[in-house]
Protein backbone atom coordinates (compact mmCIF):
# COMPACT_ATOMS: atom_id res chain seq x y z
CA UNK A 1 0.00 0.00 0.00
CA UNK A 2 2.90 2.34 -0.61
CA UNK A 3 5.89 2.51 -3.29
CA UNK A 4 8.07 0.24 -1.33
CA UNK A 5 6.43 -3.11 -3.58
CA UNK A 6 7.17 -3.56 -7.14
CA UNK A 7 4.38 -1.76 -9.04
CA UNK A 8 0.94 -4.19 -9.57
CA UNK A 9 2.21 -5.97 -13.25
CA UNK A 10 -1.62 -6.71 -14.21
CA UNK A 11 -5.08 -6.04 -13.88
CA UNK A 12 -5.87 -8.57 -11.04
CA UNK A 13 -2.68 -7.43 -9.41
CA UNK A 14 -3.98 -4.05 -9.20
CA UNK A 15 -7.46 -5.27 -7.75
CA UNK A 16 -6.72 -7.56 -5.52
CA UNK A 17 -6.41 -5.68 -2.37
CA UNK A 18 -9.65 -2.78 -3.05
CA UNK A 19 -11.46 -6.16 -4.08
CA UNK A 20 -10.63 -7.83 -0.09
CA UNK A 21 -10.80 -4.64 1.15
CA UNK A 22 -14.01 -3.03 0.04
CA UNK A 23 -15.90 -5.38 -2.09
CA UNK A 24 -16.00 -8.64 0.09
CA UNK A 25 -17.43 -6.68 3.21
CA UNK A 26 -19.85 -4.91 0.31
CA UNK A 27 -21.20 -7.54 -1.15
CA UNK A 28 -21.40 -9.43 2.38
CA UNK A 29 -23.83 -6.51 3.38
CA UNK A 30 -25.43 -6.66 0.58
CA UNK A 31 -26.21 -10.41 1.16
CA UNK A 32 -27.32 -10.24 4.74
CA UNK A 33 -29.80 -7.47 3.87
CA UNK A 34 -31.22 -9.49 1.84
CA UNK A 35 -31.20 -12.67 3.67
CA UNK A 36 -33.11 -10.24 6.39
CA UNK A 37 -35.99 -9.30 3.88
CA UNK A 38 -36.05 -13.03 3.29
CA UNK A 39 -36.37 -14.17 6.57
CA UNK A 40 -38.92 -11.34 7.51
CA UNK A 41 -41.02 -12.17 4.04
CA UNK A 42 -40.94 -16.54 5.12
CA UNK A 43 -41.65 -15.83 8.87
CA UNK A 44 -43.49 -18.62 9.77
CA UNK A 45 -42.87 -21.04 6.50
CA UNK A 46 -40.77 -24.34 8.24
CA UNK A 47 -37.48 -24.60 6.76
CA UNK A 48 -37.14 -27.38 4.16
CA UNK A 49 -37.58 -27.73 0.52
CA UNK A 50 -40.74 -25.71 -0.24
CA UNK A 51 -39.08 -22.72 1.80
CA UNK A 52 -36.11 -22.56 -0.89
CA UNK A 53 -38.64 -22.53 -3.81
CA UNK A 54 -40.86 -19.80 -2.28
CA UNK A 55 -37.36 -17.76 -1.34
CA UNK A 56 -36.05 -18.13 -4.69
CA UNK A 57 -39.38 -16.91 -6.43
CA UNK A 58 -38.66 -13.61 -3.83
CA UNK A 59 -36.89 -10.89 -5.91
CA UNK A 60 -34.81 -10.47 -2.19
CA UNK A 61 -33.89 -14.12 -2.76
CA UNK A 62 -32.66 -13.88 -5.99
CA UNK A 63 -30.85 -10.92 -4.65
CA UNK A 64 -29.23 -13.43 -2.13
CA UNK A 65 -28.03 -15.91 -5.08
CA UNK A 66 -26.71 -13.21 -7.03
CA UNK A 67 -24.98 -11.35 -4.54
CA UNK A 68 -23.41 -15.02 -3.26
CA UNK A 69 -22.33 -15.54 -7.36
CA UNK A 70 -20.29 -12.29 -7.24
CA UNK A 71 -19.02 -12.82 -3.74
CA UNK A 72 -17.07 -16.26 -5.15
CA UNK A 73 -16.17 -14.68 -8.22
CA UNK A 74 -14.07 -11.76 -6.30
CA UNK A 75 -13.08 -14.50 -3.92
CA UNK A 76 -11.38 -16.17 -6.71
CA UNK A 77 -9.97 -13.36 -8.13
CA UNK A 78 -8.60 -12.12 -4.08
CA UNK A 79 -7.18 -15.85 -3.78
CA UNK A 80 -5.10 -15.72 -6.79
CA UNK A 81 -3.28 -12.88 -5.38
CA UNK A 82 -3.28 -12.98 -1.65
CA UNK A 83 -2.00 -15.71 0.67
CA UNK A 84 -5.50 -17.85 1.82
CA UNK A 85 -4.32 -16.95 5.68
CA UNK A 86 -4.42 -13.13 5.00
CA UNK A 87 -7.33 -13.32 2.76
CA UNK A 88 -9.49 -15.51 5.00
CA UNK A 89 -8.88 -13.42 7.80
CA UNK A 90 -9.72 -9.65 5.96
CA UNK A 91 -12.44 -10.85 4.84
CA UNK A 92 -13.99 -10.91 8.73
CA UNK A 93 -14.57 -7.17 7.80
CA UNK A 94 -17.38 -8.07 6.98
CA UNK A 95 -18.77 -9.02 10.16
CA UNK A 96 -18.16 -5.81 11.20
CA UNK A 97 -20.04 -3.94 8.41
CA UNK A 98 -22.74 -5.96 8.56
CA UNK A 99 -23.36 -5.04 12.21
CA UNK A 100 -22.77 -1.52 11.17
CA UNK A 101 -25.72 -2.06 8.57
CA UNK A 102 -28.00 -3.91 11.15
CA UNK A 103 -27.37 -0.61 13.68
CA UNK A 104 -27.55 1.93 11.14
CA UNK A 105 -30.30 0.29 8.56
CA UNK A 106 -32.57 -1.50 10.71
CA UNK A 107 -32.00 -0.26 14.12
CA UNK A 108 -30.85 -3.22 16.23
CA UNK A 109 -29.20 -2.91 19.42
CA UNK A 110 -25.39 -3.24 19.38
CA UNK A 111 -24.35 -4.80 22.67
CA UNK A 112 -20.51 -4.92 24.03
CA UNK A 113 -19.70 -8.39 22.94
CA UNK A 114 -20.22 -6.91 19.62
CA UNK A 115 -18.67 -4.06 20.11
CA UNK A 116 -15.68 -5.68 21.26
CA UNK A 117 -15.58 -8.44 18.82
CA UNK A 118 -15.47 -5.52 16.01
CA UNK A 119 -12.67 -3.31 17.45
CA UNK A 120 -10.75 -6.94 18.01
CA UNK A 121 -11.29 -7.69 14.08
CA UNK A 122 -10.40 -4.54 12.68
CA UNK A 123 -7.43 -4.45 15.26
CA UNK A 124 -6.54 -7.80 13.62
CA UNK A 125 -6.93 -7.06 10.39
CA UNK A 126 -5.00 -3.74 10.19
CA UNK A 127 -2.10 -5.93 11.85
CA UNK A 128 -2.52 -8.26 8.61
CA UNK A 129 -2.90 -5.86 6.26
CA UNK A 130 -0.32 -3.26 7.08
CA UNK A 131 2.43 -6.09 6.85
CA UNK A 132 1.22 -7.89 3.63
CA UNK A 133 3.09 -5.77 1.24
CA UNK A 134 5.13 -9.05 -0.09
CA UNK A 135 2.75 -11.47 0.40
CA UNK A 136 1.92 -11.82 -3.48
CA UNK A 137 3.62 -15.02 -4.92
CA UNK A 138 6.83 -14.06 -6.51
CA UNK A 139 6.25 -16.71 -9.54
CA UNK B 1 -34.96 -24.97 23.48
CA UNK B 2 -33.09 -26.50 26.65
CA UNK B 3 -29.35 -25.38 27.52
CA UNK B 4 -27.58 -28.91 27.25
CA UNK B 5 -28.34 -28.70 23.57
CA UNK B 6 -24.82 -29.71 22.58
CA UNK B 7 -25.40 -33.48 22.16
CA UNK B 8 -23.24 -35.74 20.63
CA UNK B 9 -24.80 -35.76 16.86
CA UNK B 10 -24.88 -31.63 17.23
CA UNK B 11 -20.92 -31.41 18.30
CA UNK B 12 -20.47 -33.76 15.08
CA UNK B 13 -22.10 -31.71 12.73
CA UNK B 14 -20.22 -28.19 13.89
CA UNK B 15 -17.35 -30.06 13.66
CA UNK B 16 -18.32 -31.03 9.81
CA UNK B 17 -19.04 -27.72 8.92
CA UNK B 18 -15.89 -26.24 10.31
CA UNK B 19 -14.02 -29.29 8.71
CA UNK B 20 -15.84 -28.71 5.37
CA UNK B 21 -15.36 -24.82 5.35
CA UNK B 22 -11.84 -25.26 5.89
CA UNK B 23 -11.08 -27.81 3.32
CA UNK B 24 -13.46 -25.65 0.83
CA UNK B 25 -11.35 -22.80 1.29
CA UNK B 26 -7.88 -24.87 0.99
CA UNK B 27 -9.05 -26.02 -2.66
CA UNK B 28 -10.06 -22.73 -3.86
CA UNK B 29 -7.28 -21.03 -2.58
CA UNK B 30 -5.25 -24.48 -4.95
CA UNK B 31 -7.12 -23.94 -7.85
CA UNK B 32 -6.63 -19.97 -7.97
CA UNK B 33 -2.53 -20.90 -7.71
CA UNK B 34 -2.87 -23.03 -10.20
CA UNK B 35 -5.34 -21.49 -12.45
CA UNK B 36 -2.62 -18.10 -11.55
CA UNK B 37 -1.13 -18.12 -14.62
CA UNK B 38 -3.20 -18.96 -17.38
CA UNK B 39 -4.70 -16.52 -19.98
CA UNK B 40 -7.88 -17.03 -19.30
CA UNK B 41 -8.24 -17.04 -15.43
CA UNK B 42 -11.92 -17.68 -15.32
CA UNK B 43 -12.11 -20.18 -17.56
CA UNK B 44 -9.19 -22.36 -16.49
CA UNK B 45 -10.34 -21.66 -12.53
CA UNK B 46 -13.82 -23.13 -13.57
CA UNK B 47 -12.06 -26.40 -15.42
CA UNK B 48 -10.50 -27.01 -12.02
CA UNK B 49 -11.83 -30.23 -10.24
CA UNK B 50 -10.45 -28.64 -7.02
CA UNK B 51 -13.26 -25.34 -7.27
CA UNK B 52 -15.99 -28.21 -8.04
CA UNK B 53 -14.78 -29.82 -5.23
CA UNK B 54 -14.75 -26.90 -2.96
CA UNK B 55 -18.57 -26.42 -4.46
CA UNK B 56 -19.76 -29.78 -3.21
CA UNK B 57 -18.47 -29.40 0.10
CA UNK B 58 -20.52 -25.81 -0.26
CA UNK B 59 -23.79 -27.32 -0.77
CA UNK B 60 -23.26 -29.85 1.72
CA UNK B 61 -21.99 -27.84 4.34
CA UNK B 62 -25.48 -25.66 4.27
CA UNK B 63 -27.72 -28.72 4.32
CA UNK B 64 -25.69 -29.75 7.51
CA UNK B 65 -25.32 -26.06 8.66
CA UNK B 66 -29.67 -26.16 8.07
CA UNK B 67 -29.72 -29.26 9.76
CA UNK B 68 -27.48 -28.26 12.83
CA UNK B 69 -29.59 -25.44 12.99
CA UNK B 70 -32.79 -27.63 13.81
CA UNK B 71 -31.35 -28.75 17.33
CA UNK B 72 -28.84 -25.98 18.51
CA UNK B 73 -29.82 -22.35 18.69
CA UNK B 74 -28.02 -19.87 16.26
CA UNK B 75 -26.13 -18.29 19.54
CA UNK B 76 -24.82 -21.86 20.43
CA UNK B 77 -23.90 -22.78 16.80
CA UNK B 78 -22.32 -19.70 15.36
CA UNK B 79 -19.65 -18.82 17.70
CA UNK B 80 -18.30 -22.34 17.33
CA UNK B 81 -18.38 -22.70 13.58
CA UNK B 82 -16.80 -19.59 13.28
CA UNK B 83 -13.82 -21.28 14.92
CA UNK B 84 -13.01 -21.66 11.00
CA UNK B 85 -11.20 -18.04 11.50
CA UNK B 86 -8.66 -20.09 13.49
CA UNK B 87 -8.84 -23.19 11.59
CA UNK B 88 -8.34 -21.40 8.02
CA UNK B 89 -4.89 -19.54 8.95
CA UNK B 90 -3.98 -22.65 10.80
CA UNK B 91 -4.64 -25.16 7.75
CA UNK B 92 -3.07 -22.56 5.60
CA UNK B 93 0.29 -22.69 7.66
CA UNK B 94 -0.26 -26.58 8.09
CA UNK B 95 -0.96 -27.81 4.36
CA UNK B 96 -0.09 -24.50 1.64
CA UNK B 97 3.06 -23.52 3.98
CA UNK B 98 1.85 -19.81 3.81
CA UNK B 99 4.00 -18.12 6.12
CA UNK B 100 2.81 -15.33 8.55
CA UNK B 101 5.11 -12.29 10.23
CA UNK B 102 4.49 -12.98 14.09
CA UNK B 103 2.97 -9.40 13.94
CA UNK B 104 0.00 -10.66 11.09
CA UNK B 105 -0.26 -14.15 13.19
CA UNK B 106 -1.21 -12.19 15.84
CA UNK B 107 -3.74 -10.12 13.70
CA UNK B 108 -5.46 -13.37 13.07
CA UNK B 109 -5.82 -14.56 16.20
CA UNK B 110 -7.40 -11.01 17.15
CA UNK B 111 -10.00 -11.66 14.26
CA UNK B 112 -10.60 -15.65 15.56
CA UNK B 113 -11.74 -13.77 19.03
CA UNK B 114 -13.44 -11.02 17.18
CA UNK B 115 -15.44 -13.20 15.18
CA UNK B 116 -16.06 -15.35 17.94
CA UNK B 117 -17.39 -12.28 20.41
CA UNK B 118 -19.71 -11.21 17.90
CA UNK B 119 -20.81 -15.22 17.24
CA UNK B 120 -21.42 -15.46 20.91
CA UNK B 121 -23.68 -11.75 20.92
CA UNK B 122 -25.65 -14.00 18.37
CA UNK B 123 -26.04 -12.09 15.59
Amino acid sequence: MDGKTNPPRTFRQKWAAPLLWIALPALSVGYQVAAKHVALALTGVPVGVDWVLKALRLPWGQAMVGLELMNFAVWMVVLAEIKLSSAFSISALSYVMVILASWTVFHEPVGMLEIFGSAAIVGGVLLIGGESKSETPSK
Amino acid sequence: MSSHVLTAEALRLIAFCIFAEVSRELLFKVAADSAQDSDNYALAVALKPAVWLGIVLWAVEVVAWVVLLQKVPLSIAFPLVNLNYAGVPIASALFLKERLRPKQMLGAALVAVGVFCIGLAGI
